[in-house]
């Protein structure tokens, strides 16, 4: 009896010291994984005395389903560009204080006002990057546009990605429309389009498409920039090229969560990721595009100037940053998904 | 007809355990993939060597061992007290909350601890997903140790107290003792369904508080490992130990 007294005992200590753990401040930050150095969270924590809970996801949805309950627990979330917005009317963002983030002045100029956040009251701009194409060398014609992509030459060796909006996209931009339109006329026409060059598809997939490419299987592949610097990284017959029509861009955005209780050390975390030391640790090692001019100058000559991961401002210039859709053209793209990927 | 009778006792346990036994097999194969290679125990060292999947076995088990004692002890006297009340509505609506979909019992724990909450200033964290744990699993030990009750006799109570016991002391030495093996039964039911769970669970759960069958989902949805089939296997075996055991005292 005695025995099984001090094992509940045991167990409810044991249930208590969990609770009561430690006592440094702490703070809980849900980021994309592999967007990190690995040294990066362990010298916040040296630094400022505290201890951080770092946990990751693998998409938007993932990360929105945890904090929509504005109980989460989560301070500093990282959301794409296009969600600052419907976020922000949610109530779940808390507003940036920039006497907080003396760093923000290191960040890229075209990231200091950008078009989704102008006056960036929301979220600070972490790393970003676009889709594109992918090619191999070994091609007669390399690819320059979209429109290269429905060549009957690459028949069976062309893969397109399996997202609607990248592929609706990549359709819109070829009819020379914009990528988040939500006109329904539009759509259809991009819809044909995808139908038309579905016989050369080799199949719709995204970045498990890269070894396919190293391999020399799929000579085209709309892809996304950061993965298609892998892909060259590891063959010297691949290439990158941002279509002439136009392209996407995708900017991740450090924000505070409203429900945090440690908005200021929320502040300092975030700050600290706006240091040009390491904003270009994290750069190097995730091997991305970051939004920091300053951390930029800091990265090797091979990396800083990479026309994957940078491209040079003319081409830059002719990239679009993508709208949050309103629920009934999310539908209908999802309906047009699902036909052309039924056809 | 006799043999026909054993084919299709054989092909039901077949399609019951096969897919388990499958699984289980591949854990012990050295490729990552469904071709047999040649038997190795990495999948199983790299499981004790992933943070993730240590972190979340434990919070699983300190879950899972918080929320069955909590049920097992309320269940007990809820069922008790429906024992000796007769009262078919209440019993009923326990049956009720076993015959909701998880789905709606996720987001109506979830209301119901933002509207709390908001007033104490409290997060998600082991507390609620421990709450929601026993809030799911009362029902199930209820009906356990209530279908034990039933198969006892009322009089025995009535004759302890005749002969000079308290209300108090009838129930326990006279009841208690007697519902041991459907206490036992109801610990175990709540320990698996709460180790089980994982829809409610990812509903109610906050920064530290992510169980094992979270953590194995995220993993899955990153691609199938085998580190996967090792911990599953792992699961199955520690389960069905435990089963093994309760039948054992049962006997005894």
């Amino acid at each position: 009896m005695m025995n099984r007294r001090t094992f509940m005992l045991g167990v409810a200590g044991a249930g208590l010291a969990a609770c009561g753990r430690n006592r440094l401040p702490r703070l809980n930050v849900y980021n994309w994984s592999d967007y990190i150095a690995p040294e990066t969270v362990a010298g916040f924590e040296a630094e400022f005395g505290v201890e951080v809970r770092y946990g990751t996801y693998e998409s938007n949805e993932e990360m929105l389903a945890k904090v929509f309950s504005g109980i989460s627990g989560w301070d500093v979330v990282f959301p794409t560009h296009y969600l600052l917005q419907p976020m922000s009317r949610q109530g779940l963002l808390a507003p940036l204080r920039h006497e907080w983030l003396p760093g923000l002045r290191n960040l890229e100029p075209a990231f200091r006002a950008p078009a989704w956040d102008p006056k960036l009251e929301q979220g600070v701009p972490y790393m970003w990057n676009s889709t594109g194409i992918a090619y191999n060398r070994s091609i007669a014609a390399h690819p320059t546009q979209w429109a290269d992509l429905w060549d009957s030459r690459l028949r069976g060796r062309l893969t397109m990605l399996d997202d609607p909006e990248d592929l609706l996209g990549a359709c819109l931009k070829k009819l020379r429309l914009p990528w988040s339109t939500i006109n329904a006329a539009d759509l259809e026409r991009a819809k044909q389009e995808a139908l038309a060059q579905k016989p050369l598809v080799r199949a719709y997939l995204n970045a498990e498409v890269r070894d396919q490419l190293v391999a020399g299987d799929v000579l085209a592949a709309q892809l996304w920039s950061t993965t298609a610097e892998q892909a060259i990284a590891a063959s010297e017959d691949l290439a990158f090229v941002y279509p002439a029509e136009g392209f996407p861009l995708y900017c991740d955005c450090a924000v505070v969560l409203r429900e945090s209780e440690r908005a200021r050390l929320a502040h300092q975390f975030i700050d600290y990721l706006l240091r040009p030391e390491v904003s270009a640790r994290i750069a190097e090692h995730a091997m991305t595009a970051t939004a920091n001019a300053a951390a930029r100058a800091l990265l090797p000559e091979g990396i800083r100037g990479n026309p994957t991961l940078y491209p040079p401002p003319e081409i830059f210039e002719r990239g679009e940053w993508p709208r949050t859709l309103p629920p009934a053209s999310q539908r209908l793209r999802d309906r047009i998904w699902t036909e052309i990927k039924s056809a | 007809m006799r043999r026909w009778l054993a084919v299709y006792a054989a092909a039901f346990f077949a399609f019951l355990h096969l897919p388990l036994v499958t699984l289980a097999a591949f854990s012990f194969n050295s490729s990552r993939f469904t071709v047999w290679e040649g038997f190795s125990l990495d999948w199983y060292r790299a499981m004790f060597e992933n943070p993730q999947l240590v972190e979340g076995a434990w919070n699983s088990a300190i879950i899972a061992l918080a929320a069955t004692a909590a049920a097992t002890v309320v269940g007990t006297l809820c069922a008790y007290g429906l024992w000796k009340r007769r009262s078919p509505a209440l019993t009923g609506s326990m049956y009720l909350s076993l015959v909701t979909p998880e789905i709606v019992t996720g987001i109506s724990l979830l209301a119901l601890f933002q509207w709390t909450f908001r007033w104490l200033d409290w997060r998600l964290g082991m507390h609620t997903v421990i709450l929601a744990h026993v809030a799911f699993s009362v029902p199930y030990a209820v009906i356990v140790v209530l279908s034990r009750l039933r198969t006892m006799n009322a009089g025995l109570e009535e004759a302890a107290m005749d002969l000079g016991a308290t209300e108090w002391q009838a129930f326990r030495y006279v009841t208690l003792p007697s519902l041991i093996p459907g206490i036992i039964a109801a610990a175990l039911l709540a320990l698996t369904v709460s180790f089980d769970d994982y829809v409610i669970t990812s509903m109610v759960a906050g920064v530290d508080s992510e169980t094992l069958p979270m953590v194995i989902y995220a993993m899955a949805r990153r691609g199938a490992s085998p580190v996967i089939n090792a911990a599953s296997a792992l699961i199955t075996v520690v389960f069905g130990l435990l089963i093994l055991i309760s039948e054992r005292m049962r006997e005894a």
